[in-house]
């Protein structure tokens, strides 16, 4: 009997360095490492979607209106190894997230840090960091 | 999920086991010229003008092989679902499920070509030798050519590790072929599903970014 042949087995590669390193998308392509912003909303909606979920927020404005943003994040799994759960961004959650804002100046980003309202940071490590060379692609 | 130091033996600092200075030997004078002519898409003033021009990934199409059996950013969880006469190598990143028989039978002709290639596998001792050929180039991998060969070695070294040795093959692209040495170990629940296409909101955005640079260009033309 081979020891490999269970029915079925999960396994996950033990380690990120490679030589090719390849994101599902271009962050360079959509959003801009100079254009950081920190948004301070409401959430509307959490799509979990894999590769990148998303989270739709409602911020409001100095004049009392409100403007719609989207926040693109990592991956399900990673958000869930990250200690997100599918009850941690009900609609109505107050969050403060930081990241870039999209190159042609709409209202989406893609998230680099969410701040919980009790003050848990969570890291959201979307396509990319910002980092330098970092082209996402 | 990444940690090189307890799970790669010897200290080693590549995944490249062979050659032994742990590089992708050198292209063939071929391989370079098929390399440059590649487009360079995540360049800062790369075209976009189509869906068209992007990878095949951001299309969710594929992420090919073997780029789809080495390590990335995430999501690099694979399933082996096993029966007596088949293997099926299922892969998070674009769910995609590559179908090896066992059974000996013959390969497919050399005229048709896929995506990511016609496998079959055999078993050596406690070994699953997955061989790989017949892809159609569609995909490449580092300028690859239709005369891939992939060769993947499926080892369980212990209760909690499984570790894949990947031969890459390709004459016309690289000098010699190179081996990879991958560690693998089981994850908790269940693969989650890939819903790329369905959830692609970046392919809008991007394009959606690509048409106002063009915008704001021309006007910056028609002010000169």
């Amino acid at each position: 009997m081979n020891t490999l042949r269970a029915l079925a087995a999960l396994f996950a590669a033990g380690l990120v360095a490679t030589a090719s390193v390849a994101a599902h998308h271009s962050f360079a392509a959509e959003f801009d490492a100079k254009q950081p912003v920190t948004l301070k909303g409401t959430v509307t909606k959490m799509e979990w979607i894999n590769p990148h979920a998303w989270i739709h927020i409602s911020v409001k404005n100095a004049d009392g209106t409100t403007t719609a943003w989207m926040i693109e994040t990592g991956t399900p799994n990673t958000l869930v190894r990250r200690g997100f759960t599918k009850a941690s961004l009900q609609p109505g959650t107050e969050i403060t997230v930081e990241g870039y804002r999209a190159k042609n100046g709409a209202n989406r980003a893609n998230g680099a840090d969410l701040i919980l309202p009790d003050g848990r940071r969570l890291f959201l490590g979307s396509s990319g960091t910002g980092a330098p060379k970092d082209d996402g692609q | 999920m990444t940690d090189p130091g307890r799970y790669l033996a010897g200290r080693r600092t590549s995944l490249i086991v062979e050659p032994k200075d742990g590089r992708i030997p050198a292209l063939t004078a071929e391989g370079k010229a098929r390399v440059a002519k590649q487009p360079n898409r995540g360049a800062s003033g790369a075209v976009i003008s189509s869906w068209l021009d992007r990878g095949n990934q951001e299309r969710c199409i594929t992420y090919g092989l073997p780029n789809a059996s080495l390590p990335t950013l995430y999501n690099n969880n694979i399933m082996i679902v096993q029966t007596p006469d088949t293997a099926v190598i299922v892969h998070e990143m674009i769910h995609e499920a590559r179908i090896v028989p066992l059974d000996g039978r013959a390969r497919l002709s050399s005229k048709i070509g896929q995506w990511i290639g016609s496998s079959r596998g055999r078993w050596e001792g406690d070994t699953l030798v997955v061989e790989t050929t017949n892809f159609s180039g569609q995909q490449n991998y580092r300028g690859s050519t239709t005369g891939l060969q992939l060769t993947e070695r499926y080892t369980r070294v212990g209760k909690d590790r499984l570790e894949m040795r990947l031969t890459v093959n390709d004459p016309t692209t690289w000098e010699k072929p190179w081996t990879v040495l991958l560690p693998m170990r089981p994850t908790e629940g269940e693969l989650i599903e890939y819903a790329c296409h369905e959830g692609n909101y970046s392919m809008f955005n991007l394009l959606e970014v690509a048409r106002d640079e063009e915008k704001a260009n021309a006007a910056k033309e028609n002010k000169k």
